[in-house]
């Protein structure tokens, strides 16, 4: 298995309102744009017209923030029925969201809040991504989470708990390589032994973005460049992988569409430059 | 480890802690007493995290919450800036309103319509010191919700039913407009005010977001909230029969215009029938142009 066996999109990006009019005027030449899903389930108005006319001219692949995978509040069924309709509509190959909780006793913390690496927290993550696999009707991806906090590592560490939950679950990985190496920085580990560790064939995209601040003290915002060592540690990750489908996140501080487009363009070459090297 | 207590346990150290001792032993004690329900071995994971890591995730929540309210709620905010301190004798602190809007009533869903419900409801209940200087607050804040929720609904048109341009029905006799039909359009809401607010709000925008002064008397507004196609929202004052009627008809149902046209003169102080025609032309061109309804064959 190669790429979670997914269609390689090649490199895209975040597609925010911000950006929508002069996507749809000037037709900038990305392979691809993710959309954050909950953003446009059941949403009409400029921001849903503008999306379907977009639609026409990319693939769309949604993303999202919302299914708390990892809590123990039941899962919100009607919103998976909204979402696998909003799915078909959009024609998407998988769906993903964050190997996290957002919700817990029915209190929306609106943030990606890590689990606690426990073969309890497996069990749990796995029987709801049965699920969710089963309500989407595709293939589903979890992605890695920055964590400024470990909740427990005494049962397994981080990279187990992924592991046994692709496994549990037979679903996919998307790799966000700057969670990673923030991860990294926080808690003192390698960021490359620990993408080494990963069942790489089983990651179907990669996540892409910048942060905010220096040393030990950054936030994971997603509004600036993508850094030196993040884009290190991408072509290693390539190296590994092959080609992938690749996704730049910018969703604060928005740069221009020409700037973002650079960004993809340049995970499009060194993604090419790895591969030439490999083969 | 029991994940429903360790996972309730963060969200109350994220969202409603504010004082984790920061000496290690300290918290130790600290969780053993707050978190009864906790293992030895669970209060000792958690004593070993720093709480200005915790904090890192309370700060990111409660920002990320203003700003997505100031963005749904300008006029509001512009107020609250400008009033806040005077009214409470506090300094303004939006990252402190937000933590009082989630105490107010938690955010129970992933809808951000919950969020923001929630944060109209805690202006109208839970700060009475701000009413007492704003009565008007609570209107605000309603007008702004209905924005906000009309802005965003979906507005499927019924493709079978064959549109009728305005500029044609213009052109038309009475008997001819009296055998149309109209529908109300999905996107579309009612409210009433006891103040002029749509005005307000238009001069809010149109004074590049400077306060304008609220007309002090008070008038029963009802209005119908709708969606243009380009996207502009439109209030649409109505009498109260028509606003009730209009309520009761079901989104992209037809209905006889004469209908329509029946309640609307029976409101009206004249009797001059060409008058009231053209008094009734001119409310139904402004809901067709406002896209409140669709004239349909």
């Amino acid at each position: 298995m190669k790429n979670f066996n997914l269609p390689v999109l090649g490199a895209g990006a975040g597609l925010r309102h911000a950006h929508f009019n002069e996507i749809i005027e000037s037709k900038p030449p990305f392979n691809w744009f993710e959309i954050i899903a909950e953003d446009f389930i059941n949403v009409g108005g400029w921001a849903g017209d503008k999306l379907q006319e977009i639609a026409k001219l990319y693939k769309i692949v949604p993303h999202g923030v919302g299914l708390s995978i990892g809590s123990t509040d039941p899962l919100d069924r009607s919103f998976l029925r909204d979402l696998r309709r909003f799915l078909d509509a959009m024609k998407a190959p998988w769906y993903s969201d964050h190997l996290c909780f957002t919700m817990v006793d029915h209190t929306n913390l609106e943030d990606l809040i890590p689990l606690p690496f426990t073969k309890e927290a497996v069990d749990n993550v796995v029987s709801r991504v049965k699920t969710i696999q089963d309500a989407v009707g595709r293939p589903f991806l979890v992605e890695n989470v920055t964590r400024y906090i470990t909740v427990s590592d005494r049962e397994m560490g981080e990279s187990e708990f992924i592991q046994r939950v692709l496994e549990g679950a037979d679903c996919g990985l998307l790799l966000d390589l700057t969670n990673v190496t923030l991860n990294s920085k926080f808690h003192g580990f390698d960021a490359w032994g620990f993408v080494k560790s990963l069942p790489l064939e089983r990651v179907g995209q990669i996540h892409l973005a910048g942060w905010e601040g220096e040393g030990d003290n950054v936030i994971d915002s997603h509004d600036a460049p993508v850094p030196v060592e993040v884009w290190e540690l991408f072509k290693k990750t390539i190296s590994l992988t092959g080609p992938t489908s690749v996704l730049v996140e910018w969703d604060k501080s928005l740069p221009p569409v020409e700037r973002l487009l650079k960004e993809a363009n340049m995970a499009d070459r060194l993604m090419a430059e790895m591969c030439r090297m490999a083969a | 480890m029991t994940l429903p207590n360790v996972l309730s346990t963060i969200r109350e150290l994220i969202l409603d802690t504010d004082n984790i001792p920061s000496d290690m032993a300290l918290r130790l004690d600290f969780y053993r007493k707050r978190f009864p329900k906790l293992s030895a071995i669970e209060c000792e994971d958690f004593s070993k995290i720093s709480p200005d890591r915790i904090k890192t995730y309370t700060t990111s929540i409660f920002v990320q919450q203003h700003k997505l309210l100031e963005g749904k709620f300008p006029i509001t905010f512009a107020f609250l800036r400008k009033n806040w301190s005077e009214a409470t004798g506090e300094e303004f602190d939006p990252f402190k309103l937000a933590r009082a809007v989630h105490r107010f009533r938690p955010w129970s869903s992933g809808q951000t319509s919950e969020l923001v419900t929630n944060f109209s409801r805690y202006i109208a209940e839970g700060s009475p010191e701000l009413l007492r200087r704003a009565p008007h607050l609570p209107e605000l804040t309603k007008l702004e919700l209905v924005a906000y929720l009309v802005a965003k609904l979906p507005n499927q048109i019924d493709r079978d039913l064959h549109s009728v341009d305005l500029v044609d029905v213009e052109k038309m006799t009475v008997g001819q407009l009296m055998e149309l039909r109209f529908v109300r359009m999905p996107a579309t809401a009612f409210e009433r005010f006891s103040y002029d607010l749509p005005g307000y709000s238009r001069e809010f925008f149109s004074a590049q977001r400077q306060l304008p002064e609220l007309a002090p008397e008070q008038r029963n507004v009802s209005v119908i909230v709708s969606r243009a196609t380009d996207y502009s929202l439109h209030w649409t004052e109505l009498s109260g029969g028509v606003s009730s009627y209009l309520a009761k008809v079901r989104p992209n149902a037809p209905k006889a215009i004469e209908e329509l046209a029946e309640i609307f003169v029976a409101e009206q102080p004249s009797t001059d029938e060409s008058e009231l025609f053209k008094q009734f032309a001119a409310k139904l061109g402004e809901l067709v142009r406002g896209g409140a309804v669709r004239i349909v064959e």
